[in-house]
């Protein structure tokens, strides 16, 4: 064992990862991003007090000083890297990058880049966000995150059980509904663009439903939770012990 | 469980990446993309015929048409991604997307951008290859890097071991040896750019090294098996527990 340092702002240790979370409540069920059964290693949560998604897209300069503060306070706890479980706080990507010394990830859609990539540049690829609006325009021409292949955008905000137990905070989740739900949606998204190439699933909420969607489709899914997995596995580096 | 159909093009099934290998055998030790333990997962390997390093390197565009029979393939056998074991068979990573379904990251590189986006803006990515010398603006370009970015290449060409044995055809490899050459340049990146923000192993035989690099800088590191691992398990979700 080598020498441990005592970190005075840690209340624990050995956290792989910190989840910057907005006060927001309903349930989270397990592949939530705010779900901790979700990861194969320890997350450590922070709720962002006095800011809601509301202000996130406006993005006062008042709010930006609490998420980096709640991004310091994580990082001082020893994470290796920030994420965030709600895509309005992508607006603050820039801002919290500069402020700490942890990579930071505060939207899936900048794994899209390395999406697009792996595909010819004319297929498709579907974006399935928790509403539409969800997606804005200004967030996918951003430099690192604009791709030349075609953006489908679609939204679950029709969708009645995803509705009126995520969209309107019920306090209770029938996954089971919502999982026949986004699967629907998919399977309508594969039927008009037969040519699609993959599915990134937009916020912290999808996840979930991440397995059916692809046994239903046949497709690569992308999501919150395949890039916090990503971001764990390049900053907590293990030996590779194997055969011959 | 699903209806599972007779695939005649495979030697057995669940191979979940295919990986394209360079006509080449030098000993692949774990944690080398070339290696079938490196992998939770199973892996299928295809060597792609008369695919020399130096044919490689330069993009022969005559090798085109073998590189996309292997991917194809591949295909075939149900694989759900296509790697590689060189990074610069990305000369054909467009080529073999367009001729097949299935996503395709050929070079370790193509994770750059995502690393970009998530350091903050002016701090350098440290890249370590083989061979500097082959590695230039043309091959950083193809990864959809945007320029203002800085990027910092370092090969192993001159360290003893690595310089010597990897890069020419060996017949034996010490990886506590290479190891140490790999942590030594990726400390003297650290100690000439402090501010160095993550490091991208490009080598595919390097990365049995990573987390010794990590241990030493204290930095992100990716390398081909990241990018593998990424792709892997999105196309390969699994259910969460109850």
């Amino acid at each position: 064992m080598a020498l441990h340092r005592r970190r005075p702002s840690a209340e624990s240790y050995g956290h792989a990862i910190g989840i910057l979370v907005l006060e927001t409540s309903m349930p989270f069920v397990p592949g939530d991003v705010r779900n901790a059964g979700t990861y194969g290693y320890p997350v450590l949560y922070r709720s962002i007090a006095g800011i809601s998604r509301a202000d996130c897209i406006a993005a006062a300069p008042k709010f930006a000083e609490l998420v980096i503060a709640a991004a310091r306070a994580l990082e001082a706890q020893g994470v290796k890297g920030i994420v965030g479980d709600e895509s309005a706080l992508a607006v603050f990507q820039d801002q919290v990058r500069e402020a700490v010394r942890v990579p930071v990830c505060l939207s899936g859609l900048l794994q899209l880049p390395t999406i697009s990539r792996t595909l010819a540049p004319e297929r498709p690829i579907a974006i399935l966000a928790p509403r539409a609006a969800d997606v804005p325009a200004a967030l996918l021409t951003r430099p690192d995150i604009s791709v030349p292949n075609p953006i489908v955008i679609c939204g679950m905000e029709n969708q009645s059980e995803f509705r009126s137990a995520v969209l309107e905070a019920r306090d209770t989740l029938d996954s089971d509904r919502i999982e026949a739900e986004a699967v629907d949606v998919a399977r309508r998204l594969r039927a008009e663009h037969s040519d699609l190439g993959a599915v990134l699933l937009e916020g912290a909420m999808l996840p979930p439903y991440a397995r059916a969607i692809q046994r239903a489709i046949d497709l690569p899914v992308y999501d919150a939770v395949t890039m916090i997995d990503f971001l764990q596995v390049a900053t907590h580096r293990e030996r590779y012990i194997g055969y011959y | 469980m699903p209806v599972y159909r007779t695939n005649g093009n495979a030697v057995a099934g669940g191979q979940a990446v295919g990986i394209l290998l360079l006509d080449y055998k030098g000993p692949f030790v774990p944690g080398d993309v070339g290696n079938a333990s490196s992998y939770d997962y199973p892996v299928v390997f295809r060597t792609v015929p008369k695919a020399t390093s130096k044919r490689v390197f330069a993009g022969d565009p005559e090798l085109e048409a073998a590189v996309i029979e292997a991917a194809k393939a591949l295909e075939a056998e149900g694989v759900k991604g296509i790697s590689s074991d060189c990074g610069y068979f990305v000369n054909y990573q467009e080529a073999v997307a367009k001729a097949v379904k299935v996503p395709v990251y050929l070079s370790s590189l193509l994770q750059l951008p995502f690393i970009s986006a998530c350091i903050g803006r002016d701090r350098p990515i440290g890249v370590i290859c083989a061979n500097s010398r082959s590695l230039g603006n043309r091959v950083l370009e193809m990864t959809g890097l945007g320029a203002e970015r800085e990027v910092l290449i370092q090969g192993m060409q001159d360290e003893p071991v690595f310089g010597s044995s990897v890069t020419g055809d060996c017949l034996q490899l010490d990886p506590d040896v290479i190891e140490a050459e790999v942590v030594g340049v990726a400390r003297r990146m650290q100690r000439d750019r402090p501010n160095l923000g993550a490091i991208l192993i490009e080598c595919s035989m390097l990365p049995p090294y990573a987390r010794a690099v990590q241990d030493a800088t204290g930095l992100p590191v990716f390398d081909f098996l990241t990018m593998i691992d990424f792709h892997e398990k999105a196309a390969h979700r699994r259910s969460y527990g109850e």
